[in-house]
């Protein structure tokens, strides 16, 4: 049975559990596809658990599509929040066409079950540390003041900010210094431990954030 | 002697926690910002909630001071004329009809002034909501009134009649204001001589009142915040970002002169 679940599963798991406690009755697209979105990311790992321990085959390809929704949904997000306060259009279609090209780039280049693509995620956790830090600052400048606690953008995005800002140097020296430690998992294994757990405890407090919202709206 | 890979190890945790933290920092910031964001709305909402209660406040005193006005003259005008109407009539001989046709002459015409008066106070009554009509009306109908007082020698020049602009809420305060000022007039000042300029220019409202009364020490007034009127006069026009000057000399009178960012 631990052979199935890994500590990411199971994270993502009671994370997609919240969701759907929480979003199963908001009528908003973007909180109802985040329910859709942690079923593709547990099952996902979950898939990839079995392929890789089970299997022992490569699951790399598994998590090159995973990107793909990945990136829809966190720039789906940004926008939806962006939108608020500014037009993002022109941002978010700038990113995604950056994220999109280096992502054809890696799939003519390397082939599609070769190696995970790094370059293309790299690029979208510097793209979405900027777009999660202007979101910060529209924020900061809107005249309104909101209530931080409650409020379940803020904090979807403070995730974002948290996961990708957070793994941006195990990201950039993984692939020069491979660190393996005395206990069999390699460096980077532990800190996207880490990562996810701040990631989705972040997204589970703006769930329930979202619903709480949901309940006081008229 | 740490091996490289342990150096290495250190070195990307460290790395990692310093950069976990800078969003620690950032969300720390944002909250602080935001509760002084808070501050400042509630600070605003209490000012216009301050602002509106003293507009409220305004329009009372505006109404109050037009009911005293017509109390008075129902009583000292239409009161008399209807009294006097009442005993010419009364004192009608029809057996004397020369006299009587006299006397019944003398009621009508008794009777056209009073419903003369009346009509004018009929004016008074709609003044409450001269301000309406605009500033310049309403400036206007308050100099009326108080020269059918008889007391006074008016001077006035009131070129807002004109204006195209307005803001209603300024115009009750204005008009407060000039109510105010008359009337320290009338209690305190023994002037004879009244003069009243207002005038519009620059985006700015003036409103310049001269008098020959006895005058006032007016830093010691204000020091001694004794004079009510003056203090309500010196808190309106803050509210709405005036400036006030005065100049009053004992035996030689008074001069304010008001300016109001207008509209």
């Amino acid at each position: 049975m631990s052979k199935v679940f890994s500590i990411f599963t199971i994270i993502e798991f009671l994370t997609f559990i919240i969701a759907i406690i929480c979003l199963f009755k908001d009528k908003s697209l973007f909180w109802k596809l985040a329910i859709a979105y942690m079923l593709v990311t547990f099952s996902t790992e979950f898939t990839a658990v079995i392929i890789g321990r089970i299997l022992h085959q490569h699951n790399v390809w598994l998590y090159n599509i995973y990107i793909i929704f990945e990136n829809c949904f966190v720039s789906f997000g940004l926008y939806q929040f962006l939108k608020q306060y500014v037009n993002p259009k022109p941002l978010i279609l700038v990113g995604s066409g950056l994220i999109f090209s280096s992502y054809c780039f890696e799939v003519f280049s390397h082939g599609f079950t070769e190696v995970f693509y790094s370059a293309t995620n790299n690029l979208s956790a510097a793209i979405y540390v900027l777009y999660s830090l202007y979101y910060f600052y529209v924020l900061l400048k809107d005249d309104n003041f909101i209530k931080l606690k409650y409020h379940p953008q803020f904090w979807w995005v403070v995730g974002v900010l948290f996961y990708y800002f957070g793994g941006t140097i195990i990201n950039l020296f993984d692939d020069v210094f491979r660190v393996k430690l005395s206990t069999g998992h390699w460096l980077r294994w532990y800190i996207y431990i880490i990562l996810n757990l701040l990631l989705y405890s972040f997204w589970s407090y703006s769930f329930i954030c979202r619903a709480r919202q949901r309940r006081l709206l008229p | 002697m740490q091996s490289p890979t342990t150096q290495v190890t250190t070195l990307i945790i460290l790395a990692t926690l310093i950069f976990l933290l800078m969003p620690v920092f950032l969300i720390i910031y944002i909250r602080l910002y935001n509760q002084h964001k808070k501050n400042h709305v509630i600070e605003k909402q209490s000012m216009q909630q301050k602002f509106d209660a003293e507009i409220l406040k305004t329009l009372v005193e505006v109404q109050d001071q037009t009911m005293q006005s017509i109390a008075t003259e129902l009583h000292d005008n239409v009161g008399q004329l209807l009294s006097l109407t009442s005993l010419t009539l009364n004192s009608i001989n029809l057996a004397d009809q020369e006299k009587a046709g006299k006397k019944i002459e003398n009621s009508l015409s008794l009777l056209s002034k009073s419903i003369k008066e009346l009509r004018e106070l009929a004016k008074l009554l709609h003044g409450e909501q001269i301000v309406e009509h605009g500033i310049g009306h309403a400036i206007d109908q308050e100099i009326n009134w108080l020269s059918k007082t008889g007391a006074y020698e008016l001077k006035v020049s009131n070129d807002l009649f004109d204006i195209q602009i307005s803001s209603p809420d300024k115009d009750l305060i204005i008009l407060r204001l000039l109510q105010e000022i008359i009337n320290n007039i009338i209690k305190h000042a023994q002037a004879t001589i009244i003069q009243i300029d207002t005038y519009f220019s620059d985006d700015k409202l003036f409103l310049k009142v001269k008098e020959n009364g006895i005058g006032f020490d007016y830093d010691e007034t204000k020091a001694k915040k004794t004079g009510m009127g003056l203090n309500s006069i010196h808190k309106r026009i803050d509210m709405i970002n005036g400036k006030l000057e005065l100049n009053s000399s004992p035996q030689i009178g008074t001069t304010i002169l008001i300016e109001i960012p207008y509209p």
